[in-house]
């Protein structure tokens, strides 16, 4: 597909299908353009080992939240899934945050429809909601404070122990 | 605590038995999981951590093999950081003796490179949106922080 032609088809698709020249060192051309662009690469450590060799840095989505926090770059790439190029780009509205292929979703994130997880909370109006990061921007502008797997216990601590504690979207972690 | 009733595909897949199976084989083994996982499997784990965690912990311990029950990406970097130590990626309890990520894997080098020279897909966002759900994210960074958990 031409780029006209893969541009258009973009919604459709999630991701740019456009030809590649096979002959192109792609591991050499993206460290050219990462320099051109003054963009980084960060990657979830599940992504497939390639994309974890070209990346700048490679975390969990704790680390790469707070390194999207914090880097000059003019441009981020993602290399993770949907709800973590959001939050990097909630933490970064002047740059500009690019994910290869829109369609990276979350089955987590998928599991609290904002309507249906909107009525939860207002069922429960005392509750302190803490939302694990793998969530929606719209789950997130509806939570109290996010967590990660990595601070989960902490974040719950920082919570008076009387108050009562509405834990999304993940089951067992919450259990844990 | 209330719950909401969701789960992680990849984590909820992992079998038990298959893995109580697999430490009769590797009795040295230690199981390392992802607090995604099921309480059964959660019970029968040496450590559990988040990925980071779980990563220190392999590089730490003195331990020569592990079965981890998490995304198998994760594999590349316990291998390259231990080249001597052995890691057994958990059976799930499909057919297809697989526990990737379908949607993380949908990114591929190739992707990369188109997206990086042409500039998209990009991320946008409304602006109230953003900045009601940065508020509980600066929250959880600040609790981190303070916590040593983050530089």
């Amino acid at each position: 597909m031409n780029i006209a032609d893969a541009k258009a088809a973009l919604t459709q698709k999630g991701f740019l299908d456009v030809d590649t020249d096979p002959s192109v060192d792609l591991f050499h051309a993206i460290t050219q353009l990462k320099q051109e662009k003054n963009a980084i690469i960060l990657a979830h450590y599940y992504q497939e080992p390639d994309i974890q060799d070209i990346a700048d840095y490679i975390g969990d989505s704790l680390g790469l939240a707070q390194q999207a926090a914090k880097t000059d770059a003019d441009i981020i790439l993602f290399a993770g899934v949907h709800f973590m190029a959001e939050t990097a780009k909630i933490l970064n509205p002047t740059k500009k945050v690019l994910l290869p292929d829109l369609k990276a979703g979350c089955s987590l994130a998928d599991s609290a429809p904002t309507h249906l997880f909107q009525s939860f909370k207002a069922a429960h109006p005392q509750h302190v909601v803490i939302s694990y990061i793998n969530c929606t921007a719209e789950i997130k502008a509806l939570s109290d404070i996010i967590c990660t797997s990595g601070n989960a216990e902490k974040i719950i601590d920082s919570v008076p122990a009387d108050t009562p504690i509405l834990f999304a979207p993940d089951k067992n972690l919450g259990a844990y | 605590m209330l719950l909401w009733n969701g789960a992680c595909q990849v984590h909820e897949l992992f079998s038990v038995e298959k893995i109580t199976r697999l430490k009769m084989r590797y009795p040295h083994a230690k199981v390392l999981a992802h607090p995604e996982c099921e309480e059964p499997l959660l019970a029968i784990a040496d450590y559990i951590g988040s990925t980071t965690q779980l990563l220190r912990y392999s590089h730490t311990d003195d331990a020569q093999a592990y079965i981890v029950a998490t995304e198998t990406g994760i594999l590349h970097q316990m291998q390259k950081d231990n080249p001597e130590k052995t890691f057994i990626p958990a059976p799930p309890n499909n057919n297809c003796a697989c526990n990737d990520c379908p949607y993380m894997k949908l990114n591929t080098l190739e992707k990369v490179y188109n997206t990086l020279l042409y500039e998209l897909p990009e991320i946008t966002m409304e602006e109230s949106l953003r900045i009601a759900a940065k508020k509980p994210l600066d929250r959880m960074l600040a609790i981190s922080k303070a916590a040593g958990l983050i530089g």
